[in-house]
């Protein structure tokens, strides 16, 4: 037994001595221990050290000691730069009472003189305190611990100290919070002083400070950086609240130390009344801005009535307005029978949308629109119903529209007026560029004639109304298909015919207005009214004409529904072509297709234009430019 | 920055010389203490941010140092440390003025060459990146400059008569120029130096507020 614990210290002693030679000295003398150390075990030789590990092992197995652990040098401090201390944490013990001791070296001074702490006690607990004798500035120690049992010893790693670098002061004292007012704004004047110990005085530390303060029920610090002053003004308060401050320092090098103690100190709320008064003062100037209003409404109150809310218009004609008829501005009379679209737009400034109306009885009074050129006239038809059923095919409106439009040359279509102050029609229309103008003038009622070439003649019913801007586009339209065949066609300049098919959808007769190359026309002793009816999809504008009776007609008028328009003449007059024998369906078909040599058949006969229940004449062709004229809107019939 | 104190030194002393007319109402020695403090001000300014650039440099120099040299590091003496330096603040109060100026002028003048060959040093070492050889010529320079302020401090506290004529000159130490081959080498020698620099300038600083708190104690002490 003892001759194992001796063999045991001679190799801890051995270790201890190398070890000791080693951190002292340099690398080469640490490797000259350690190969001394190895040599010694070459000279035991396998034996010895196999005698060792048994008795190790044979010692733990029995009583589960073993050698201490290695210990941990934690950090060295110095808190005014003139002593510091060394703290570490021990290994494992072993099982053993252990050993710690602290040795040192100090570079500059005899490489080799290992020192061990002079104070293990001031400061605690596996600590190593150097007072101000032991304490040199600006010189390495190289410092490490040692912990030794029964069993064995191990050394810590050595750490390297210069005193002037690990310095971490004591936190500061005497922290005063010292509420103030500035202009109305409270702050916080906080003072405080360096810790007792450092000595800040003789310049030996210089210390800055940071300060930090929190609301009592705030989560997060706010940290202000005060420098090298003793005092800090904190501006952004809170009234009312409890504020907590601490401070800490720091050296120019060195460590932060720790917070301080907290101080607290409450903000009084004394701030708050002025905050009310402001209130108050808001109140009081929304109260006189809400009496001054509540006066200015009552004085002003019926306007403000008559303007919030409006009176409430008497009833009203749909689509015709009395007031409007008297004003004479065709836009707005047209736009309110719901006529729209007229007059018509820059993209048809060849056409002129010029419409019919004629009125059955005294009472009537239309009003001839004109659109953008003067007017050759204007009747004025006083009418109890204005109907702007355009489109709908009943005879029972008082504006008759017919658009047309060509593209070459003007024309103007006469239609005979009544003499018997009936209802009568005269339509002229102008177009502006190069459009023809079709004027329908009516002529006698009884005529039957219909004027000289050039003119046709167009009846209207009293009650038929178109939808002016759906025949206009419908005509715009056509004449842009007119045009396009017209240049296809290369026959631009002698196109003088231009298609306007209407149908009327389920009504009886149908008009259509259609052109033809160069029609012969025929004679027309009188004039008769046509109707237009409607327009139809295929852009062709139907018109109805008006007879007196079926007394008159000539039998082969009645059942036709064409008439034929051949020409214009003088560019006054449209003539509407008599023929015989066709029949309107299939012209009417291969004039849509054609598109330009629409054929209407058309019967040419007295046209009477008072009764409604004339049989329509089948279709009129217009010549050229089949615009008809709208300038003057005769007396109903 | 300095030049410009120069200017100010110069002129103030030469109306000190030429003429009697007080600068200012509180008769010489107070305007003369006033000038002495804001130049014990700048001088310490001055070397706060010597020390500064050392600390980064040494810093740097730590990073790429070999791993097997980290045990023992700076072993080797610094060729400053024949200066007797007082390594504590007794020792440091017990010294008096003219000793300690003296100390900080003699490790001040110690270092400027050794600096510059650093800074050469540093300036053909790929290695570090373009701020450290910046840093290295910038720490040079300012060397210098802190030289000739703390000379200047020196001048005008003898010419108050804070301290008295008996400034020696002063004898700076001779630096061991090794000139290493290989780059490894090269590099400990200039962190060994850095080491021993970064301290050197830390006492200067401390010695320098020690001064200026025994001159001019009221202002910032």
């Amino acid at each position: 037994m003892s001759f194992l614990f001796i063999g045991c210290w001679w190799f801890t002693k051995d270790s201890l001595v190398s070890f000791s030679k080693a951190f002292s000295s340099k690398p080469s003398v640490l490797e000259k221990s350690l190969k001394r150390a190895e040599r010694m075990k070459e000279a035991c030789g396998a034996k010895c050290v196999l005698f060792l590990l048994f008795v190790q092992t044979w010692l733990v197995e029995n009583t589960g000691h073993t050698s201490p652990g290695k210990p941990v040098l934690l950090r060295c401090r110095s808190p005014e730069k003139e002593t510091f201390a060394c703290w570490w944490q021990p290994g494992s013990d072993g099982g053993l009472s252990t050993n710690y001791s602290l040795y040192y070296t100090m570079e500059g001074s005899l490489e080799d003189a290992v020192h061990e702490c002079p104070d293990y006690k001031t400061a605690g607990l596996n600590s190593c305190y150097f007072n101000k004798t032991y304490t040199s500035l600006w010189i390495t120690y190289t410092i490490s611990v040692v912990a030794q049992n029964a069993l064995g010893s191990k050394s810590s790693d050595p750490m390297f100290v210069d005193v002037a670098y690990i310095v971490q002061p004591h936190k500061p004292e005497n922290i005063s919070a010292e509420l103030r007012t500035q202009d109305q704004k409270p702050y916080l004047m906080v003072k405080w002083e360096p810790p007792h110990k450092a000595d800040t005085k003789s310049g030996w530390i210089t210390l800055h400070y940071e300060i930090r303060l929190k609301a009592e029920k705030g989560a997060e610090w706010e940290s202000h950086y005060a420098g090298q002053q003793k005092q800090f003004n904190v501006f952004s308060l809170h009234p009312g609240e409890v504020y907590l401050v601490q401070v800490r320092c720091k050296p120019d090098h060195g460590f932060w130390s720790e917070w301080s103690a907290t101080t607290y100190i409450e903000i009084p709320d004394y701030f708050r009344p002025r905050d009310t008064s402001v209130w108050i003062l808001i109140a009081v100037l929304s109260v006189c801005i809400f009496l001054i209003l509540a006066w200015t409404v009552a004085i002003k109150c019926n306007s403000i009535k008559s303007y919030l809310l409006p009176p409430v218009p008497g009833p009203k004609i749909i689509g015709f307005d009395t007031q409007l008829l008297k004003s004479g501005k065709s836009e707005d009379l047209l736009n309110a029978l719901g006529c729209q679209g007229f007059p018509p737009t820059s993209d048809c400034e060849d056409l002129l949308v010029e419409f019919l109306e004629v009125d059955d009885g005294d009472e009537q009074k239309l009003v001839m629109n004109e659109g953008e050129d003067d007017l050759e006239g204007r009747v004025k038809s006083s009418g109890n119903e204005v109907d702007n059923d355009s489109g709908r095919g009943s005879c029972d409106s008082h504006t008759l529209l017919l658009e047309v439009s060509n593209s070459s040359t003007k024309t103007y279509a006469q239609v005979g007026s009544n003499s018997n102050n009936k209802g009568s029609v005269k339509l002229s229309r102008k177009c502006s560029t190069n459009g023809k103008l079709l004027r329908f003038e009516t002529a006698g009622e009884k005529t039957n004639t219909w004027p000289t070439a050039n003119s046709s003649f167009l009846l209207a019913r009293q009650s038929s109304c178109y939808n002016i801007s759906k025949i206009h586009r419908e005509a715009c339209s056509l004449g842009n298909k007119a045009d396009m065949h017209g240049n296809t066609s290369s026959a631009h300049k002698s196109k003088e015919y231009r298609e306007l098919h209407s149908t009327v959808s389920g009504d009886q007769k149908t008009w259509f207005a259609d052109e033809k190359h160069d029609t012969p026309l025929l004679p027309f002793k009188s004039a008769e009214y046509v109707e237009v009816q409607r327009l139809n999809q295929q852009s062709m504008l139907i018109l109805k004409p008006k007879t007196e009776g079926h007394k008159s007609v000539p039998p082969e008028f009645i059942g036709q529904e064409y008439t034929k328009v051949s020409g214009v003449v003088s560019d006054r007059v449209l003539l509407l072509l008599r023929d015989t024998g066709a029949q309107g369906s299939s012209d009417t078909q291969e004039g849509e297709n054609q598109a330009v040599h629409p054929s209407l058949q058309c019967q040419v006969g007295k046209m009477v234009g008072t009764i409604p229940a004339s049989p329509a004449l089948e279709g009129m062709q217009l010549a050229a430019s089949g615009y008809v004229d709208t300038a003057a809107l005769l007396q109903s019939f | 920055p300095v030049s410009v104190l120069f200017l100010v030194l110069v002129c103030l002393d030469l109306e000190y010389r030429v003429t009697s007319a007080p600068i200012c109402a509180h008769g010489d020695a107070g305007c003369h203490l006033l000038s002495v403090s804001d130049l014990f001000d700048r001088v310490i300014q001055h070397s706060n941010r010597v020390h500064s650039l050392s600390s980064d440099l040494y810093s740097e120099f730590e990073r790429f140092l070999p791993v097997r040299n980290q045990i023992g590091r700076a072993t080797r003496k610094c060729h400053t440390s024949r200066i007797l330096t007082p390594n504590g603040k007794e020792n440091a109060q017990r010294t008096d003025r003219e000793e300690l100026t003296q100390v900080i002028l003699r490790l001040l003048v110690s270092w400027m060459d050794p600096l510059l060959q650093f800074h050469q040093s540093v300036a053909h070492n790929e290695e570090l990146s373009k701020f450290s050889s910046n840093k290295a010529l910038e720490l040079s320079d300012m060397v210098h400059e802190l030289k000739s302020g703390v000379e200047k401090v020196a001048e005008k506290m003898q010419l108050v008569g804070i301290i008295s004529n008996s400034l020696n000159g002063v004898f700076p130490a001779e630096a061991s120029l090794s000139s290493s081959a290989s780059n490894e080498a090269r590099h400990i020698r200039d962190y060994e130096l850095l080491h021993c620099f970064r301290r050197d300038s830390d006492k200067v600083q401390n010695y320098l507020k020690i001064l200026k708190c025994r001159i001019v104690p009221e202002l910032g002490c």
